[in-house]
């Protein structure tokens, strides 16, 4: 498999190191990130929106390949009154490859009018693959619409047998349901045109090759 | 992250519980006391009371070390303000237990019969226990069961009678070394309920328990063991009170509950101690070969509650359960949730839990679903939301996932909210009060938790959220 390449998009980052990532994010101001995680450790990603309208929409990729092990802690910080924030953690893992994950939505009393949702879905491709999510939420103020939601399966049998008997070999069809759980993850984004969604996807496509 | 508004003192907590309509006090002189605070000594005057076999108290002073060794949580709530040397960790209030309420000390029975216990058994209830302060003073049980070997007997005088179920199952589910508060359980548990079912028993009607703190600064530490043998079913209600004080008491409980081959086991509580109480519980289920265990449990009061009931799912098909209901007010934070481990091939498990915080209240979810090697075949969803019913008070959620089988069907769902505009309005142009549409709001959000309980249970919930409802309004 290829390692994404650095692509520049007028509206969506993307960020392809493995480094903590600590951000303040402005009024008026979307952020728009892809992060795709690529080797062993420990991370910590931090946002923290610190003004009203501050938007964040935040796409994080894990392809675990062989024995990768990753430890992230993620944490959105909601410092004032109506910010958004959307964060989707998507996570493929094969072979002995491990994926612990914290993400932590925080919504002071200040923030009303906050808008947070956060995803995590894994798909384990392997019996020695593990998945541990956290998906937290600490919310105060009461005028918010908060929410997380996570997911761990593998991939459906029903799936492979559906397009084996349109003619897809079984590895063929594997590949195709792969690529759907993270090419998926170009609909994410709001505010992009249609062209742009398409390079999102021939990109994340990219990865999983 | 703190919430500055939760600080209250013990005067504030006590000024705010006059419309806790179970706050009276009962005066009692107890028969034996061990005193205040903890030590070996206090354990062996304990075990010695209760006339215990040395095996037992060998195991309490064990749980004692383990106790004084291990710290206290760094998580949860707040426990640095506990003062474990004020408390007194044993006190019996009858001479004997009695089989007729009649022979029941009066002052006692006037205090049952003030929280209406006895006349749920004359009405339709299998059996009843009733415990005052440390001890058991009251168990009845129908005939019809008691011919079909059905034993539900306090836990110290099954000890006496059942020495055989006691050395196979106490301590194997919960040990004492499990945690803090299982060790303190073990070396000071007094009272609780021992229940056996025999193979293929259906009981039809629920057993009831109901637990009552008198004294002031006291604790209560009963230890519930229940076996469901193979094929047999059972469902356990218990219910808890307590007067009011500006001290705190102590309740630091351990339920067991063994469910064999086929069996499938009901435990229902209702938790409505009074704003005082620190409420400390581990309860635990194994289930085996397709057996099911089914854990409701209703938080109500409480100063700080933090209880998880888990249920180990050790047999292939088996399953799990758990509906859970808090409500934070004023003061309170309820630290709950539930736990399901998946340690045999095609186990599932449902987790349903609700939560209402108000006035300046917190309520935290905190869950586990784990999928051990080996457990193939799994699935496991959890749903849980938060209702904030001001803007002071605090929702938290810390659900773990953690698998560790690529074919487990794992997922989980969160929402935390405020009551709808829209549907108050809605409910307002038909002609309800403000406070009424709220109330009709939080009874249909708890709704699918308080369809399950006890007729009688239920209609207390509802009269209690419409109460709620109507001091948070105007």
């Amino acid at each position: 498999m290829s390692k994404l390449e650095n692509t520049i998009s007028n509206k969506v980052k993307w960020i392809n190191q493995f480094q903590d990532i600590m951000m303040d994010i402005n009024g008026e101001q979307t952020e728009k990130l892809i992060v795709v995680i690529d080797g062993s450790g420990r991370l910590k990603f931090d946002f923290n929106l610190n003004e009203a309208n501050a938007n964040l929409e935040l796409l994080i990729i894990f392809l675990g390949r062989e024995n990768q092990n990753v430890n992230l802690l993620t944490e959105a910080h909601h410092n004032v009154a109506n910010t958004r924030a959307n964060v989707l953690i998507k996570t493929l893992l094969f072979n002995q490859s491990k994926f612990d994950v914290k993400g932590n939505l925080i919504v002071p009393e200040i923030a009303q009018g906050t808008d947070t949702y956060l995803r995590c879905d894994a798909l384990l491709m392997s019996k020695e693959s593990s998945v541990r999510f956290i998906p937290a939420l600490e919310v105060i103020a009461n005028e918010v619409k908060a929410g997380h939601s996570a997911s761990s399966g593998q991939l459906d049998e029903e799936k492979i047998f559906y397009l084996a008997s349109r003619g897809f070999k079984y590895q063929e069809a594997v590949e195709m349901l792969i690529q759907a759980f993270i090419a998926e993850s170009k609909n994410f984004f709001t505010g992009i045109d249609a062209d742009e969604r398409d390079q999102i996807e021939i990109n994340l496509i990219k990865l999983i090759k | 992250m703190t919430n500055k508004k939760q600080k209250i003192s013990n005067q504030e907590l006590a000024d705010q519980i006059d419309d806790y309509k179970f706050g009276f006090k009962t005066n009692h002189q107890a028969k034996f006391d061990t005193g205040v605070g903890l030590n070996e000594e206090v354990i062996r005057k304990i075990s010695a009371h209760k006339n215990e076999p040395e095996w037992m108290l060998n195991n309490r002073l064990k749980a004692l070390r383990i106790f004084n060794e291990k710290p206290l949580p760094n998580w949860g709530g707040n426990l640095k303000e506990i003062e474990f040397e004020k408390i007194h960790y044993y006190m019996q209030p009858a001479d004997k237990q009695n089989k007729d309420w009649e022979e029941v000390p009066k002052e006692i029975k006037n205090t049952f019969d003030k929280l209406g216990i006895p006349q749920a058994e004359r009405k339709y209830l299998a059996g009843v226990g009733a415990q005052f302060e440390s001890e058991m003073v009251y168990h009845n049980l129908q005939e019809t069961l008691a011919k079909k070997g059905v034993l539900f007997e306090g836990t110290d005088a099954a000890l006496q009678k059942y020495p055989e179920f006691f050395k196979e199952y106490f301590g194997k589910v919960i040990p004492a070394r499990d945690n803090k508060f299982a060790a303190l359980n073990t070396a000071v548990w007094s009272g609780g309920s021992f229940i056996y079912v025999p193979k293929g028993v259906y009981i039809e009607l629920p057993l009831q328990a109901y637990f009552r703190i008198n004294a002031e600064f006291m604790g209560q530490f009963e230890r519930t063991l229940i076996i469901a043998d193979e094929g047999s079913s059972v469902h356990y209600v218990e219910g808890c009170t307590a007067p009011t004080y500006s001290s705190q008491s102590l309740h630091s409980a351990v339920v067991e509950v063994i469910c064999k081959k086929g069996a499938k086991v009901q435990y229902t509580t209702i938790q409505n101690w009074s704003n005082n109480v620190y409420n400390l519980v581990t309860k635990r289920a194994r289930c085996d070969e397709n057996a099911t265990m089914f854990w409701l449990d209703c938080n109500l009061g409480s100063r700080l509650t933090m209880k998880y009931p888990s249920v180990y799912l050790m047999g292939r098909g088996s399953k799990a359960e758990i509906l859970s209901v808090a409500f934070a007010g004023k003061g309170q934070h309820q630290d709950a949730g539930a736990k399901v481990i998946h340690a045999a091939p095609d186990t599932s498990s449902t987790i349903t839990a609700k939560s209402l915080s108000k006035d300046g209240g917190r309520s935290t979810y905190r869950g586990l679903q784990q999928v051990l090697p080996g457990a193939t075949g799994v699935k496991s969803r959890v749903v849980c939301d938060a209702l904030l019913l001001d803007d002071h008070s605090r929702s938290d959620t810390y659900p773990t996932m953690d698998v560790q089988e690529n074919d487990a069907s794992m997922a989980h769902e969160a929402t935390v909210t405020k009551i709808s505009e829209d549907q108050l309005f809605y409910l307002q142009s038909r002609g309800f009060s403000e406070a009424e549409a709220g109330a009709l709001i939080v009874n249909g959000f708890i709704d699918p938790i308080v369809k399950i309980l006890p007729m009688e249970y239920a209609l207390e919930m509802n009269k209690l959220i419409e109460m709620e409802m109507s001091r948070s309004v105007g």
